[in-house]
């Protein structure tokens, strides 16, 4: 009799036991989930690079990452909400694209944390989400949960055009740029304003492409250019800055990539390649999931520049020994110019 | 041949199952399944992963939070650009250039939606989704001219029109219509009067009596259509039973009555005021789509409607008369005095008014800025052309097929999260499918169903029912 | 005499068709045997049981005494069963050689090792074509590509493929229908060559001339059953169409004297260019009044279908003018010409005259669904249609299981009656008829024979073209010439012998 109460006694305590150990795992565990643009996780880009940052804090932190590609701009707001209504605790969303449905579901769902790379939210007259009665988004915007990872794209834009200059034989560089959107524009302003302080008579081309996804274009752009006497070609424009890249290897000539190292993403074109402006999505996708793991993450917009690593220009590789000493040396006293701000981008937002 | 050598009408009812148009992609759709689920098992090596992939799927695309709405929501589109598909098909039209017509569609709805403010609902939405259809048509119209006019084959000169039309659309999107604005690179946003209603803002668009009185107008009118049909059917059936042979000297037997003459009219009357006054009261004290985040829109009806009007006009009039014979045989249409120019390019504008309307839908309804972004549509009208050819071009066969991609579409991401099974399964499995629809002989050898009913496919001269 | 091949009891039924009703057919060998019958009797479904195309739901199949099962063309191959389709079943851009050794490809002993890739043997082929077209007769170029063959020599090329692949029974399957008379004699020489080295010859037909001429033995089939069987010696043309028809047939149109009125169709020099652009049609003109059949002959090809064509507005005159009861017509669209009291029954019924996919009901409205009673408006009124074509399948005769079966499954003789019910139901002042009965079986002829006389005596004008001089002789009042494009004369059919008119047909003119 007495054994039996204690066993049943002994069988409740375990069910109880396992029951708070099964309801503590589960609520312990994070999950995080990252909405990718329509170019795809693999995109050797942004898309690939954040998921890179989420994998590597989940992976430290021990919480569950998971990622939905979405095939079209109206699939966003749906894919943000297949992982809130999943229980997710952290959506990151990737492009200034996002801006408006990661806006929306922020405020749908106050208790999830948000990120979105690319994109600042400022009080927009008429916007339906945070409309210019407002002084701060993310203050009294109704974007509390949300934290913005901008870019200074101008700053390692400024590094790059400074290579640029320094290695150009004719003295003309070029950009074949993406859509006329801040990130593109920010790149482009950097990267003439560079050439221009490595050397006062430098001439600086470019051309926008109304496309990401258009190398045919790119090229052809690229080679118009090329034709213009320009011989270091930056290609700041996803996949269609990519057909810049092209043209400048084909003619033997020197290219400068965007976003991540492109030696490593795009080697069909190293030869090519002298560097790359790399904005590290994955740095500061890391360095945010950081934050929210110390429960430190205030919202807000963080910005990646030169100062705290969030971008800079990739390796020369090939490139290491044909690049003069000289211009190391200038690009080394335009790095520490920014950090202390003495230089200038130029660029006005 | 004689009567009384007719089968036994059993025997016959099963060869009409076996031989009908619904068992191949019936078995189509379920081997494909099957082969998906097998794919699933090998590939994560445990048969549990199949589960979690076909339950996530199925909770995603129906029980979860939204689900269907989403599910739904992805019909819409596919139901309009599979409805100008197969228009084509009758006509004997291989439209591959709906994706381009979509375009087309959104970007004439959204120069119409923002263009005008002001107006009211009653006539802005309309006449957007006219804008949009206008547009599709007029670019799919091309094509057609051009087939009748030089030869040149619609598949080649569609498929080139997409580019031009996506081509088209961006430089609109980055110049004229640019929202300067936005930091994207999309379009102003439409006029709210133009937009397409969530079901969940019905209440309050109804509570503008103008939206009432549209709602009132479309109530009455199908009222009107189904009394008249009715009507017509059973006028139409007494005045055939003693019908004169010659052409022309068939008359109906008796004058309908005053009352009944104009029964069509009362009930539509009735139908349309009762609605037009009932429904916007009714709405705001029940109303079962409560939920703000739900984006189901009302292109929901507009698909079902859709549907209706394509199968009418196919299958009912003259108009479809003529399409159908043109696409079956040419040669039969002119000797029967049709013109093939007029069918054609008649044929073409259909499609492409469907197409351009499912791209409106999405602007006016779907888009998150009511505005075209860059890089709006992705692969619905590739999917369209494999919905067309599984539901065998009928207009009820394609709003089943169509929901059926549209909740796969929808289903595959929850699938991909709760099983990690890559979401690109389903394309392999809707590609199974395709393949094993347009390649029926796989299907009958799997399931050992026999041919030789139809001895035409054996490619010989002689044939069943009647030929010796 | 032995039996080369025995059917007994084949039973085979088709969705509301029962096709074949036990029937026994024997094969002696070294005999020709013509199976006769009108299109639909079952024939041919019988020839597909022997050659494995069909599975018969009863019944047994023997070879030499031999119970034997042919579940497909191999097996009979196999069992030296072979058979030449009345469409030929040869690829046309592969030579001779190529298309006789498809499907028993010899290779050459060298290569056998590659299996699969080994090397045709092309010349060792040719060389056994050779001997046996020389064996018998059959005038076969074995390096000739298909394509640019006659279709004479095609039908060698597919006796000759049946004999390479060592047949000893021969089905032949309407060999005649695509000859011409010449043609088809040289062929009756070479079947007989055949047999009398010990083949067996199966002779599908319903040309009943041709049966009394060649045939050993004779079988008839009606309504899916064996109904008799006869010795040619015995039998006349009457006795086997009446067996064939299961009636009384009348081979000779019995008609009134005409009674012209007014003129319906006035054709005034009209010249037209085929699709080459060659003048098809030079300068002709003629009359049709009311109440009169006027007869179009010509060997085929002097221009007949193009000025058919352009009387019917499908082709525009390049020169000339054309009125219809006094409206000019020369350049009437088909509707124009349909909507002025018009009738065609064109050449070629499945490429012009019906719509095969479209059902029975359908097609019978093909030129009229546009019109009241047909149609309100753009909608149809289906009950209506229904009624029209119950109506016409029973006025009209027309074997289909009902209103709704597909026009492409009915026999040639039914779909060639829709075409007439569709044409000759209307109150039609002007008919065209091109090659109303191209072949079709004697019931259906003398069907439609009647149809067109039954139209004239009602008032309409008609045009007939035909190649067959039987035909324009038996329904014609005045007979015109047709040769190079040009009239040569238009005789009174009355007085009219076959020999002037084969003489005005081979471009002899009487009156020059």
């Amino acid at each position: 009799m007495r054994k039996s109460y204690v066993s049943i006694a002994a069988m409740i305590t375990a069910a109880t036991l396992l029951a708070a150990c099964a309801g503590g795992g589960a609520s312990s565990k994070l999950k995080v989930g990252l909405v990718t643009d329509t170019g795809g996780v693999n995109d050797k880009s942004f898309n690939q690079s954040a998921w890179t940052g989420v994998q590597k804090a989940a992976t430290e932190f021990g919480w569950d990452a998971k990622f939905i590609e979405s095939k079209q701009p109206t699939d966003y707001e749906k894919n943000i909400d297949q992982f809130a209504t999943e229980k997710y605790d952290v959506i990151v969303t990737v492009g200034f694209l996002m801006g408006d449905a990661t806006a929306a579901k922020a405020i749908q769902y106050p208790n999830i944390k948000f990120s979105i790379i690319d994109n600042a939210f400022f009080p927009t007259k008429g916007a339906k989400v945070c409309d210019d009665s407002k002084k701060d988004c993310y203050v009294d915007g109704g974007l509390k949960n949300v934290t913005s990872l901008m870019f200074q794209e101008d700053e390692v834009g400024f590094l790059a055009g400074v290579v640029a200059a320094g290695i150009s034989k004719t003295g003309t560089v070029c950009t074949v740029a993406g859509m006329e959107i801040p990130p593109v524009v920010k790149f482009v302003t950097g990267y003439e304003a560079g050439a221009k302080w490595m050397n006062a008579s430098a001439k600086a081309l470019h051309v926008y492409i109304p496309s990401f996804v258009d190398p045919a274009k790119g090229k052809e752009v690229g080679n118009s250019m090329i034709s213009q006497s320009c011989d270091v070609v930056f290609g700041a424009g996803g996949n269609t800055g990519n057909g810049g890249l092209l043209a400048a290897k084909e003619k033997s000539l020197a290219a400068i990539g965007v976003d991540v190292d492109q030696y490593n993403t795009y080697p069909e074109v190293k030869d090519a390649l002298v560097t790359s402006a790399t904005k590290n999505v994955d740095v500061a996708v890391y360095e945010y999931l950081k934050t929210v793991n110390a429960k430190s993450d205030k919202g807000g917009i963080l910005t990646a520049n030169i100062k705290n690593a969030g971008i800079g220009l990739a390796p020369f590789h090939d490139w290491d020994s044909k690049v003069s000493d000289a211009v190391k040396a200038k690009v080394k006293e335009a790095t520490d110019g920014l950090k202390a701000g003495t230089i200038k981008t130029g660029y006005q937002p | 041949m004689k009567t009384e050598s007719f089968a036994p009408r059993k025997w016959l009812a099963l060869s009409r199952l076996t031989n009908s148009a619904f068992l191949l992609p019936l078995l189509a759709l379920v081997t494909a399944l099957i082969l998906g689920a097998i794919i699933i098992w090998v590939t994560s090596g445990s048969i549990g992963t199949v589960f979690d992939a076909f339950g996530g799927l199925i909770r995603g695309a129906l029980f979860k939070e939204r689900g269907l709405s989403e599910s739904l929501i992805a019909t819409v589109p596919y139901v309009f650009l599979s409805l100008a598909v197969a228009v084509g098909f009758k006509a004997g039209l291989f439209n591959i250039g709906v994706e381009g017509q979509f375009y087309m569609g959104a970007i004439s709805a959204v120069f119409v939606g923002q263009l005008a403010t002001g107006l009211p609902a009653i006539i802005h939405l309309p006449l957007t989704l006219l804008a949009g259809a206008a547009g599709g048509a007029l670019w799919a119209a091309i094509p057609g001219y051009l087939k009748v006019r030089t030869g040149a084959h619609e598949v080649i000169t569609t498929i080139m029109l997409n580019y031009v039309a996506f081509r088209f659309t961006e430089l609109i999107i980055s110049g004229p219509l640019r929202d300067i604005h936005s930091t994207a690179v999309q379009t102003t946003r439409v006029a709210s009067s133009a937009e397409v209603w969530l079901l969940y803002e019905v209440p309050a668009r109804l509570q503008d009596p103008l939206n009432a009185f549209a709602v009132a107008l479309i109530a009455g009118f199908i009222a009107f259509l189904v009394s008249r049909t009715i009507r017509r059917r059973r006028e139409r059936i007494a005045a055939a039973a003693p019908m004169v042979l010659s052409v022309g000297r068939g008359k109906p037997t008796r004058a309908p009555g005053i009352l009944s003459r104009h029964s069509s009219l009362v009930t539509a009357i009735v139908a349309g005021v009762a609605t037009g006054v009932l429904l916007p009261i009714l709405t705001r004290l029940w109303w079962p789509f409560t939920d703000q985040y739900d984006r189901l829109h009302i292109g929901v009806l507009f698909a079902i409607a859709a549907a209706v009007a394509v199968w009418w006009l196919i299958g009912k009039t003259t108009i479809g008369f003529e399409l159908r014979t043109v696409g079956a045989n040419p040669n039969a249409a002119i000797y029967a005095g049709m013109s093939i120019t007029k069918n054609v390019v008649l044929a073409m504008a259909i499609s492409g008014a469907l197409a351009g309307i499912a791209g409106t839908i999405e602007v006016l309804g779907v888009s998150i800025c009511r505005c075209l972004p860059l890089f709006f549509s992705s692969g619905y009208g590739f999917d369209s052309i494999a919905i067309s050819l599984l539901a065998n071009n009928s207009p009820f066969g394609i709003l089943g097929v169509a929901f059926l991609f549209g909740a796969m579409r929808n289903g595959a991401d929850l699938m991909e999260l709760s099983s990690g099974v890559s979401k690109y399964i389903i394309s392999l499995m809707q590609a199974l499918i395709l393949l094993f629809v347009s390649a029926p002989p796989i299907i009958r050898w799997l399931y050992r169903i026999r041919t030789e009913q139809k001895g035409q496919r054996l490619g010989l001269p002689g044939s069943w029912g009647g030929k010796a | 005499m032995t039996l080369a091949l025995q059917a007994a009891g084949i039973t085979k039924r088709f969705p509301g068709v029962l096709a074949n009703d036990k029937v026994d057919f024997d094969l002696a060998r070294g005999e020709i045997h013509a199976l006769l019958g009108e299109n639909g009797a079952g024939k041919s479904t019988l020839m597909n049981i022997l050659y494995g195309l069909y599975q018969p739901d009863e019944g047994q199949i023997l070879v030499n005494g031999q119970p034997i099962a042919i579940t497909n063309p191999h097996d009979a191959i196999a069992h030296g069963i072979g058979m030449v389709h009345q469409h030929f079943m040869l690829v046309p851009p592969l030579t001779v050689t190529e298309n006789i050794m498809l499907g028993q490809e010899s290779v050459l002993k060298a290569s056998r090792a590659l299996g699969q890739l080994a090397l045709l043997d092309r010349r060792g082929a040719a060389q056994r074509i050779r001997e046996l077209s020389q064996q018998y007769g059959l005038e076969v170029d074995p390096d000739a590509t298909v394509r640019d063959l006659p279709v004479g020599a095609q039908q060698r090329v597919e006796i000759v493929k049946a004999l390479y692949r060592a047949a000893e029974i021969l089905i032949l399957d309407e060999p005649t229908a695509v000859l011409t008379p010449q043609e088809a004699d040289d062929l009756f020489v070479i079947m007989r060559g055949m047999v009398k080295t010990g083949k067996s010859i199966v002779f599908i037909t319903h040309k009943l001339r041709e049966v009394l001429a060649v045939a050993d033995q004779i079988s008839v089939m009606r309504g899916g059953k064996m109904v008799g069987h006869a010795n040619p010696a015995d039998a006349t043309s009457e006795s086997l169409a009446q067996l064939m028809v299961g009636r009384q047939v009348l081979l000779q149109i019995d008609k009134a004297d005409p009674h012209p009125g007014q003129v319906v169709l006035k054709v005034s020099d009209i010249s037209v260019r085929d699709d080459r652009q060659h003048m098809a049609v030079d300068g002709v003109s003629f009359e049709v009044r009311a109440g009169e059949v006027l007869g179009i002959a010509g060997v085929q090809g002097n221009g007949q279908t193009e000025l058919a064509e352009a009387v019917t507005g499908l082709r525009h005159p390049v020169k000339g003018s054309m009125s219809i009861l006094g409206h000019d017509s020369t350049h009437a669209t088909p509707r124009h010409v349909i909507e002025a009291g018009a009738a065609h029954i064109p050449e070629d019924r499945q490429k012009h005259g019906l719509v095969l996919s479209f059902s029975v009901r359908d097609n019978l409205v093909l030129c009229t669904y546009y019109r009241s009673p047909f149609a309100h408006g753009v909608s149809i009124n289906f009950p209506m249609l229904e009624r029209n074509a119950d109506d016409l399948i029973r006025m009209f005769d027309i074997r289909a299981p009902g209103s709704d079966t597909l026009v492409g499954t009915l026999s040639g003789g039914n779909q060639q009656k829709v075409i007439v019910a569709r044409e000759l139901a209307r109150q039609v002042k002007l008919v065209i008829a091109n090659q109303p009965t191209r072949g079709l079986d004697v019931g259906s002829i003398e069907f439609i024979h009647g149809r067109i006389i039954q139209a004239r005596d009602k008032g309409a004008a008609v045009l007939l073209v035909s190649a067959e001089l039987d035909e324009i002789m038996s329904l014609s009042d005045r007979i015109a010439v047709m040769y190079k494009g040009r009239i040569l004369d238009i005789i009174d059919a009355k007085t009219a012998s076959r020999e002037q008119l084969g003489l005005l047909m081979a471009g002899v003119a009487s009156r020059q």
